[in-house]
């Protein structure tokens, strides 16, 4: 499996599938029984353990519990992969402030994690991650311990550190809208074993494995109704729209000059990252063959169609 | 003769004795509370790196270490301390009076006091450890960066529970001649029935505990974050 650098890479499974396991694999916190692990051009099975934490140095983490030393400051705790680092005083204080400021925590410097809520608790984790500027930043269920607002801020802040510092997002969650709002590419675990890997879009839209398809349905707005489907006379057709496609009157232009009527039995337009996309299930009514125009005229468009 | 029947007057008490003794009550136990969080904690951090699943897990030293802490917290203080006299008498040239004491309350001590060192080192949140390792920490920047500062409340715990054990320690030393406040119980209440010494002397004690607990928890009181 390999992560390319500046893309943000979702890990998702089941609670026990071996997410973790897989993602402190990365930075050898679990040592895998077979098998190497490169990051960036340094092999860091093959280092010794005074080069290892070297290059830990260059591997962010981020943890669903924070992990926090709960007798330090917030600055402390930023401070601390600094200190470990053994910058000067001075060039820790530094980047300490940059760092509060990018994670917007400068009123909060001096608490400690106790008097702090989640999603601050979680800036902190981030803060103290990015302090020396790493290439990668690894995310262990970032967002499972937080409420869905929060879950948003703290995606947006991974968001925009990714375009602007260009970091390489290596993330694992359990819950696909975690993925379908900041990943690029996914890939699926069950049992210790990928299943299933590829770009968001792709593997949302046509989800091939079981445990996938779980996922995708997770966020679904509707789970597919197959007894009324069943149940339609005229021609079923799933379409998919990608990209600026999706808010074009598509669908009515294809009908128009024929006398073609349709129906829309199901349907999402939603957005994932920052590409729209939408879903429908239609029913098309007409003759044979001016349903085939319809539909040869939406291939046209660019519109993936499925008769189902 | 005073006596409980007459009342107590103190006529007996003659208090410069009386601070000297606790001077070096006092004494005994700072110094040797001293050379116990030393060895205590150095012992504890063993243990509780070599234990189980911990950063040295290393289990024929944690066997070897957890039974000779176990061996001597079993023997009574009294006993533990006639039994190491002639250890004592190499290391500070006398079995006697207030530096004949301080070895025996040490060794008494420090097992002790490193058993609870590393049940407070157990509290610290494996989270925490391993988010250190992960940015880099060395074992050394752990235990230094992470252990003891993230247990300090516990730690502080310990040393004033281990501070107070010490000052029960002092009095027993008395036994065997040790000084203090002990001493003095022994010597004029005990031997020469002068109820009025072993109640000054036994005021004095429960002062000196009260005291040190105090302190002890607000110390704790001030560190703790949770
Ligand atoms: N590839 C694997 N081979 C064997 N055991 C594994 C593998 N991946 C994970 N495990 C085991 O499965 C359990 C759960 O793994 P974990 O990574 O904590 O799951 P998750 O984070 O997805 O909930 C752990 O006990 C781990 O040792
Ligand atoms: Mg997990």
């Amino acid at each position: 499996m390999t992560v390319q650098k500046g893309e943000i890479f979702g890990i998702i499974g089941h609670s026990g599938a071996g997410k973790s396991t897989l993602l402190r694999c990365v930075n050898l916190l679990e040592k895998p029984t077979s098998g190497t692990v490169t990051v960036g051009d340094v092999e860091l099975t093959g280092l010794s353990e005074r080069q290892l934490q070297n290059q830990r140095r260059r591997i962010g983490m981020i943890f669903q519990h924070f992990n926090l030393l709960s007798m330090s400051t917030v600055r402390d705790n930023i401070a601390f992969p600094l200190v470990l680092a053994k910058l000067s005083k001075f060039e820790v204080s530094k980047r300490v402030d940059e760092l509060l400021k990018l994670v917007q925590l400068e009123q909060h410097a001096d608490k400690y994690p106790a008097q702090l809520s989640g999603g601050q608790k979680q800036r902190v984790g981030i803060a103290r991650a990015l302090a020396n500027n790493p290439d990668v930043l690894l995310c262990d269920e970032a967002t499972s311990a937080l409420d869905p607002q929060t879950t948003n801020s703290i995606l947006a802040l991974l968001l925009d550190i990714n375009a602007k510092l260009g970091i390489t997002i290596l993330l694992i969650t359990h819950e696909m809208n975690v993925i379908r709002s900041i990943c690029d590419r996914v890939a699926v675990i069950d049992q210790g074993e990928i299943v299933e890997m590829g770009e968001v879009l792709h593997v949302f839209l046509k989800p091939e494995h079981p445990v996938t398809r779980d996922f995708v349905a997770q966020v679904a707005d509707s789970g597919a109704n197959g007894q009324l489907l069943h149940q339609r006379t005229g021609r079923l057709l799933r379409m998919t729209y990608i990209g600026d496609l999706t808010y074009e009157p598509i669908l009515y232009n294809a009908v128009k000059p024929t006398g073609v009527q349709f129906a829309i039995l199901q349907g999402t337009v939603s957005r994932m990252k920052q590409t729209p996309y939408g879903q429908l299930i239609v029913e098309l009514i007409g003759s044979d063959s001016e349903v085939e125009s319809v539909i040869a005229v939406l291939r046209d468009e660019g519109l993936e169609v499925e008769s189902i | 003769m005073s006596g409980i029947g007459k009342g107590i007057d103190f006529e007996n008490v003659r208090w410069p004795e009386i601070w000297e003794a606790t001077n070096d009550t006092l004494f005994m136990m700072a110094a040797s509370l001293v050379f116990t969080i030393l060895f205590g904690l150095i012992i504890g951090v063993i243990l509780f790196l070599t234990s189980r699943r911990q950063l040295l897990q290393q289990p024929i030293v944690y066997g070897v270490l957890s039974l000779i802490v176990n061996i001597l917290r079993s023997v009574p203080f009294i006993i533990l301390m006639i039994m190491i006299m002639p250890v004592t008498k190499l290391i500070t040239g006398t079995t006697l009076g207030v530096e004949g004491s301080i070895p025996p309350l040490v060794v008494a001590a420090t097992p002790f006091f490193a058993r609870l060192v590393e049940t407070s080192l157990r509290e610290v949140d494996r989270g925490v450890i391993e988010a250190a390792q992960a940015m880099g920490a060395s074992k050394w920047d752990i235990v230094r960066r992470v252990l003891l500062r993230e247990s300090r409340p516990g730690l502080l715990a310990a040393v004033t529970i281990t501070a107070v054990t010490l000052v029960s320690y002092t009095a027993m030393s008395g036994v065997i001649g040790g000084g203090g406040l002990g001493d003095l119980a022994l010597r004029y209440g005990y031997q020469r029935f002068q109820t009025d010494v072993m109640i000054v002397t036994v005021g004095l004690l429960i002062v000196l505990v009260q005291v040190l607990q105090t302190v002890g928890d607000i110390l704790v009181r001030r560190f703790s974050r949770k």
